[in-house]
């Protein structure tokens, strides 16, 4: 029986951990986007006119 | 994750922990031990779809050159990684009360173990190397580990091991079989095991795809 639960026990924590992992990565990544499209736009708003264009 | 695809796997996944634990009957000589059997073979299915669409994913991207195909492959081998390792695992925690030892180098598991490490590997090589050529070597890495599989599957069959045999026949030629209850379980918990796949293999793709869109932005950013 102790060995049964181990064997459940071990199965959920794992699973539970690799969700919350997926959680976290997915909020950490979105964050990340967020900061860097940000950075994106405050550059081509700071940007001389004509240099958009160029690069383009 | 929906609304709808959670409630599905909250009930699919308490009714394979009802069908492993109330509805299977006893077994005669393991007793309780046996209900290990049910999340053991159903995350060894799971893996093996894991695996599979990996395999699949390669061959797509091989063809397609779409990103999508290969971050497909590698959140699946992921998750197959996973599945397979806890699968390993669970066979362990079995084998110490039955067989006396947590570990015996018997055909079935050590080609399993052999299995795991070598997405291992196609997840390292992911996980080191950059650009279309990385790309598409892992994805031929994907296709070639799965020919493996069949070697898990035949290795207890064809070797003279002592992993016990779920259907068909075993290595001395006796029959085996399970209750009609206890396949019932074992379906059930198959079946969670299946949508709790597709559950994360959705959610790891999307970490994958995000990743790749904060890569392009911190080039645009950088230059």
């Amino acid at each position: 029986m102790v060995y049964l639960f181990w064997a459940y026990w071990l199965v959920w924590v794992a699973l539970v951990a690799y969700l919350m992992w997926l959680h976290h990565r997915t909020s950490q990544l979105h964050q990340e986007i967020t900061r860097l499209e940000a950075q994106v736009r405050e550059g081509k708003r700071t940007e001389p006119h004509g240099f958009v264009e160029d690069r383009q | 994750m929906k609304r709808l695809e959670a409630g599905a796997l909250v009930v699919a996944l308490s009714l394979a922990w009802y069908g492993s634990f109330f509805y299977a009957p006893t077994e005669r000589i393991m007793g309780h031990l046996q209900r290990i059997f049910y999340v053991h073979l159903g995350l060894w299915g799971a893996a093996l779809l894991a695996f599979l669409v990996t395999f699949g994913a390669g061959i797509q991207y091989l063809r397609a050159r779409e990103a999508y195909w290969d971050e497909l492959g590698g959140a699946s081998a992921e998750i197959g990684v996973l599945f397979n390792g806890l699968v390993l695992l669970t066979g362990a925690v079995w084998a110490k009360p039955t067989w006396g030892v947590w570990w015996t180098w018997e055909p079935q598991l050590t080609s399993t173990l052999l299995t795991q490490l070598v997405y291992l590997g196609y997840l390292v090589l992911r996980a080191v190397s950059e650009g279309d050529r990385a790309r598409r070597f892992a994805a031929v890495v994907g296709i070639l580990a799965f020919l493996n599989l069949p070697l898990v599957f035949l290795s207890v069959r064809l070797l003279r091991g002592v992993h016990p045999v779920v259907f068909g026949q075993d290595p001395a030629g006796r029959p085996t079989g399970l209750e009609p209850a206890m396949v019932h379980a074992l379906v059930m918990t198959l079946f969670a095991f299946i949508l709790l796949y597709a559950a994360l293999v959705r959610l790891r793709l999307r970490v994958g795809l995000l990743d790749g869109a904060v890569r392009r932005l911190r080039i645009e950013v950088s230059g």
